[in-house]
């Protein structure tokens, strides 16, 4: 049977009825499954896609959840309004995540300055109390929406899907375009793309500005979905889950960001009511899919059926 | 068309009749004739699950008064939650008791980044919460570290970050002579929660705080913290650190002679300190935490509740080795308030009838802490005194109320 792409539209068909049967508290985990989606869709560009051992995400998470939560309070710029801003705030801080990358540091020694970008925006975060609220923290106001104000987890959840239907669609067009396969190409080998004339420093910006975006987009999310930002929620904890949500869905695969946000987001709220054995699980869930599934769930659902196998994957 | 009217009359009246008295007898969210149904959210897992303590020792004296018969013929019912000490984690946390458990109440509650995330969900649902987190905004009005009127379901039966820093502040500037004073703080809430108020109550003093330097969670070192305060010549210190910074701070005034005395915050347990530095003369004299209770855990004031923690918490429940901590007396410092409310409450328990009974007390003895507990409808924070825990040149545990002022 052919696979039909178009069956991925029943996903937000089925869950816009998903309101009617839950209640705000799984609701609210919904809600948080899609900030992580975007998370998990924009840090897999440039490791998955294109290959290479950056962690700056979350600092380009706390960028766009800051700049959204800043325009709001500061500025008293509806919360509508910031979603781009705060995606092109993400997008900046990838173009600045990038530059170690052009003047051609790889791997570890890549992984180790992206991770301390990381650390340095917290710690701006700590010390510019006068715009972030510093350690204390900052109170974001209730989300709007052209006036509307999203009160209740339903609301958001609307919202939230629409942007990140828009998103995810968006991401999977550029991938599956000649820019997602330059990034395959850099990633599979650099001097041989750039023997074949890809411009592989504009693609290094592209990817990194690209991923800062969708990010960036995602804190805008989490800053209207938790209300409240602190220092502490975007350190190398929060790494560790961006981290797991692409291992465990799959490298490189926008499918995978899905499903792995899907089940790391899923998995210790499943396990609440044993405290410690959510952690155990998720420990567990983790070493299971890396032992049994190298390549993610992606590559178990792209056996199950060919319509889960990303397309600009299918020759890989 | 008169017949239909009448008849149309009456239907209207005994539908709203009938719907009035079911509004009457339809029962309490979280309340049964026989239970009350109670969340108790915390860090039981992550990095700052030292503090579930805290969850515990609430958790024990209600398990107390259920085996006395609970109040009104209701048991507790208690619903642990983990919030991991996470903002994201602790909405769910609070979510789930709201909409899946239907608790009543919520209590404990540690970390105040997680409390004032999950505050609006409670102020939108109705909830009423009753925590120890140490931010001032979340219950604090004018006078309790907040600005405004208090939050109308959200109180604390302890003091909250406000106070405790005030006490601070208050203790060190008992210390003839106390003029210059240094700040050494982790960069998070919880920790500015108390060294921001300490620090106005010692400018109001006509005190200076000369330095107000950070340490981060998790340093092994402190020398460049100590030899920048010791260059300051200062006369005391205030640690807003957790245990572990704090014990570091505490070996390295000790290792440069610093020569000033270091006041703790409640983020560490007084016995394991002094234990954890090990060293007598880093602390004799020299090292003083806020201390809630009445008197020295261990002294016979506070054995009944001693008891309680050993006979109603599990081994899992119970610290690995030794007596509980101070932060189980803490907990159940939040326990007994909250039941003295339902005590107040009555039988005909409602939210409102609950609030209103909490917002009734006045100076009253809960058996353990040092500072008695008020609550009016314009002030959420129950407690605002504390004494402080010292050593003497012999090492023996002594309570002061001021420097160089004990107890007994």
């Amino acid at each position: 049977m052919k696979p039909t792409r178009s069956l991925f539209w029943l996903l937000p068909l089925a869950a816009l009825a998903l309101p009617l049967f839950i209640n705000p508290y799984h609701q609210y985990v919904i809600n948080l499954i899609l900030v992580y989606v975007l998370v998990g869709v924009g840090f897999n560009i440039v490791v998955g896609n294109l290959g290479q051992l950056a962690f700056s995400n979350v600092a380009f998470f706390g960028i766009g959840a800051y700049a959204s939560a800043i325009f709001t309070t500061q500025l008293g710029i509806p919360w509508w309004l910031t979603i781009i801003p705060a995606g092109l705030a993400g997008a900046l801080a990838g173009c600045a995540a990038s530059i170690p990358a052009l003047r051609g540091v790889r791997l570890f020694y890549l992984a180790i300055m992206t991770l301390a970008f990381g650390e340095l925006m917290r710690w701006t975060y700590i010390r510019t109390p006068f715009l972030t609220g510093g350690s204390m923290g900052l109170t974001v106001p209730p989300a709007e929406l052209f006036g509307w104000v999203l009160e209740t987890e339903t609301q958001k959840f609307y919202v939230f899907l629409v942007i990140v239907v828009v998103i995810v669609v968006a991401v999977g067009r550029i991938l599956e375009s000649r820019i997602g396969r330059a990034f395959l190409a850099i990633k599979n080998d650099e001097r041989a793309a750039a023997a074949m004339a890809i411009p592989t420093g504009r693609y290094f910006l592209l990817a990194f500005a690209l991923s800062g975006f969708v990010v960036g987009v995602g804190g805008a999310m989490y800053a209207a979905l938790v209300g409240h930002l602190s220092p502490e929620a975007f350190d190398l904890v929060q790494l560790i889950l961006h981290f797991a949500i692409i291992m465990v869905g799959g490298l490189g695969s926008l499918v995978g960001s899905i499903f792995g946000a899907i089940l790391i987001t899923a998995t210790p709220e499943l396990f609440r009511d044993w405290p410690g054995f959510e952690e155990l699980m998720f420990g567990i869930v983790i070493v299971l899919v890396i032992l049994f599934l190298p390549r993610g769930l992606a590559s178990l659902l792209a056996r199950l059926h060919p319509v889960f196998k990303d397309r600009y994957l299918r020759d890989d | 068309m008169r017949a239909i009217r009448t008849t149309f009359q009456t239907a209207t009246v005994a539908v709203v009749l009938a719907a009035a008295s079911g509004l009457a007898t339809a029962e309490e969210r979280g309340v049964t004739d026989t239970t009350i149904k109670i969340g108790n959210i915390g860090p039981f897992t992550g990095k700052a699950a030292i503090f579930n303590p805290l969850n515990y020792g609430s958790v024990a004296y209600m398990r107390y008064v259920n085996d006395l018969g609970g109040v009104y013929g209701r048991k507790f019912e208690i619903v642990l939650g983990d919030t991991a000490c996470a903002e994201a984690k602790g909405i769910a946390a609070a979510k789930k008791m709201v909409h899946d458990e239907k608790v009543f109440m919520i209590t404990v509650n540690p970390c105040s980044g997680v409390a004032m995330a999950a505050k609006p969900t409670f102020l939108q649902e109705g909830m009423i919460w009753s925590g120890v987190s140490a931010n001032p905004k979340i219950t604090g009005s004018v006078g309790s570290g907040g600005d405004g009127p208090p939050p109308e379901y959200m109180f604390h039966v302890t003091p909250n970050g406000y106070f405790s820093g005030v006490t601070m502040g208050k203790f060190i500037m008992t210390k003839p002579g106390a003029k210059k004073i240094a700040l050494v703080a982790h960069t998070n809430d919880w920790a500015r929660g108390y060294c921001d108020p300490a620090k106005d109550y010692i400018e109001s003093q006509g005190g200076e705080v000369v330095l107000d330097t950070a340490m981060e969670r998790g340093s092994t070192d402190a020398t460049a913290q100590v030899l920048r305060i010791k260059s300051e010549g200062v006369d005391g210190v205030l640690g807003c650190l957790y245990q572990p910074e704090l014990v570091v701070l505490l070996r390295d005034a000790h290792k440069y002679q610093l020569g000033a005395p270091v006041i703790g915050a409640l983020g560490a347990d007084f016995g394991q300190v002094v234990q954890q530095v090990g060293n007598p003369d880093a602390v004799n004299g020299v090292f003083f935490q806020g201390h809630l209770y009445k008197d020295k855990i261990g002294a016979p004031a506070l054995e009944w509740a001693k008891q309680i923690l050993l006979k109603y918490l599990t081994p899992d429940e119970l610290p690995n080795e030794g007596d509980p901590t101070h932060f189980y007396y803490f907990g159940m410092m939040n326990g007994v308030g909250v039941v003295e409310g339902f005590r107040r409450a009555g039988r005909d328990l409602t939210r409102e009838s609950y609030m209103a009974a909490i917002e009734s007390m006045r100076s009253f003895d809960n058996n353990i802490s040092a500072g008695s507990v008020t609550i009016t409808d314009d002030q959420h924070v129950g407690i605002s005194d504390m004494y402080f825990n010292g050593l003497d040149e012999n090492g023996d545990e002594v309570i002061f109320t001021a420097y160089g002022q004990p107890l007994h």
